[in-house]
């Protein structure tokens, strides 16, 4: 469960003394239930793409509170923050974000080796992550050689990989064409259903929102009152 | 500090690219001293061909890749930093399980160590061809290779720098360039107008330049000045001490900005919007004061110094809107 209280965040611009502070999020509250799909929808500029920087800890909010799994994320300091990302978060990225030279397997491997898993064991993980993604026959092909379906793909098995609990994405299907788009978001949805992972999706695309359980309106910085969480 | 598998993740990134730079970098001088033997060989069995003497000498202080292999420095720091923020990975490496002084390191210490194993590679090599061919004469050699290593690393660590402080890897490069000469544009075209302003006899200027400015520029240390006899010292050792200073200085700045960096901001020219402003204004500032000394140079007049500072003017001010302003 996600919980963000009174959340705040300001950007400061401008000489000490003369600073210009920017509200770019104002009195955010919401709450993503465990096993939700949560799109979090708004235009560029919205302040989305912060409030997903916030509630990875990426950056630290002015003032207000995360609660992550009953964890009150919110003081937390860089160590802190990289074991919890370890122990809790997928991330998925718009431009998939996979290493050219490195395989489909050798991609979807990558967090375990960071993590330091045995070999023996990781070879288990990524055959069978591969063939839940549906693609064990493109193993030792590189990003370049697949489609940008496969490739999300790709970087969606890498983000299951550590079985986070929480999967945080970023404008997951930006980069797709529409026929691809629905494949993934699919996917998603399947993900979800069998493994009961929570995916908080940043987007601006109705199509993407429509498969989510909650979604939450961002406009210039403000939860639209009455709109915080509309059941689809 | 640094974690090997992040290491391994950071190798494989840009794997071929440090590959191909290893080979190139590593056999550079060996081959170019075999090169220069096997022309001496030549030379010896042609009777028209004149040599200063009948065995070989091989001066390391002209040595192609000796001189140039800053620009691997400069290499892997932009691929590092500039290029994996072009190709939008630097939020998944930021994304991974590791606190960015922990990335930092890592980062720092792969371009680090390449540039040190070329080096040592490419010297042990060549020291067994030295060991082999017997010339008569290496000036150079070892004071050459530290040299090239310090200031290799200097200007990784510059770069390096450069690239925690900018979006994308052109501005890394600019901002790093601009680094590398900042002391001749801060303290140097201010004291040619104030020589013109003033009309001195101009021996303090150049002192300013050869004592002052000189030493304190981090592009002085990849010419060959250092190397020659009549370049004048703040203190002996000053040409390998003084790169480390400012190794040391650029890696601290590089490390505080890394941790600090707003990663909202990748793909602006400056990731901190607080140092647009000030840097757009010395922009036009260097221009209207670079293009107004040459302006009087090229003709010796208050004419051409006028004329000079206000295309200079115009420059410096177009420069900072396109580079900086436009993308803030």
């Amino acid at each position: 469960m996600i919980q963000v209280q009174a959340l705040d965040h300001v950007f400061t611009i401008g000489k000490k003394g003369r600073e210009n502070e920017i509200p770019v999020l104002k009195g955010i509250d919401l709450s993503i239930k465990r096993g939700d799909i949560a799109c979090i929808v708004g235009r560029s500029g919205s302040g989305k793409s912060t409030l997903l920087n916030l509630i990875s800890g990426y950056i630290t909010p002015t003032s207000g509170q995360i609660v992550i799994d009953g964890t009150d994320v919110t003081g937390f300091n860089e160590k802190e923050w990289a074991d919890f990302r370890l122990d809790h978060f997928g991330f998925i990225f718009q431009s998939f974000q996979l290493i050219g030279s490195l395989t489909t397997y050798e991609n979807v491997e990558l967090p375990l080796t960071l993590k330091g898993v045995k070999p023996s064991e990781r070879k288990a993980k990524v055959e069978e992550m591969l063939k839940r993604v549906g693609l064990e026959d493109h193993a030792g092909h590189y990003p370049n050689e697949l489609s940008g379906g496969q490739q999300q793909r790709v970087s969606i098995a890498r983000a299951l990989i550590l079985n986070p609990s929480i999967i945080l994405a970023d404008e997951p299907t930006g980069s797709l064409d529409s026929e691809t788009e629905g494949e993934i978001l699919a996917f998603i949805q399947q993900l979800n259903r069998e493994k009961g992972i929570t995916f908080v999706i940043i987007t601006h695309d109705d199509e993407v929102a429509s498969i989510a359980d909650t979604t939450f309106q961002l406009h210039d910085g403000v939860l639209k009152k009455g709109e915080q969480s509309i059941e689809i | 500090m640094v974690k090997r598998q992040l290491l391994y993740k950071e190798w494989k990134q840009s794997e071929l690219t440090f590959i191909l730079v290893m080979l190139v970098a590593v056999f550079a001088t060996p081959f170019a001293f075999l090169m220069e033997y096997s022309s001496f060989q030549t030379c010896l069995k042609d009777a028209e061909c004149i040599v200063d003497s009948p065995r070989f000498s091989y001066f390391f202080n002209t040595d192609v890749f000796l001189s140039l292999s800053w620009l691997m420095g400069v290499f892997f720091a932009v691929i590092q930093l500039g290029f994996e923020r072009n190709k939008g990975h630097m939020d998944f490496t930021l994304s991974l399980p590791f606190n960015r002084s922990t990335i930092y390191h890592t980062k720092f210490f792969l371009g680090a160590g390449i540039i040190a194993i070329v080096h040592a590679v490419s010297y042990v090599l060549t020291y067994l061809l030295i060991l082999g061919l017997n010339p008569l004469e290496t000036s150079g050699f070892h004071s050459g290779y530290v040299i090239s290593f310090v200031t290799s690393l200097m200007f990784y660590s510059l770069f390096f720098a450069a690239g925690t402080l900018t979006g994308s890897s052109i501005s890394q490069a600019i901002v790093g360039f601009s680094t590398a000469i900042l002391p001749f544009l801060v303290i140097g075209l201010p004291i040619v107008h104030l020589d013109f302003i003033l009309k001195t006899s101009g021996d303090w200027l150049d002192k300013s330049f050869v004592h002052l400015i000189s030493p304190m520029s981090p592009i002085i240390y990849i010419t060959t000045e250092p190397f020659q006899s009549d370049y004048p010292h703040w203190f002996s050792g000053e040409k390998i001490i003084i790169p480390i200073v400012m190794m040391v200085l650029f890696y601290v700045i590089g490390l505080i900005s890394f941790i600090k960096h707003p990663i909202e901001r990748n793909g602006r020219f400056f990731l901190y919007q607080k140092i647009d402003r000030p840097i757009q204004i010395m922009v036009i500032v260097f221009g209207v004061l670079g293009f107004g000394w040459v302006g009087f140079s090229s003709d010796n007049s208050i004419f051409g110094y006028i004329a000079g500072m206000l295309i200079g003017g115009a420059v410096g001010a177009l420069t900072s809107y396109f580079l900086i302003y436009r993308k803030r």
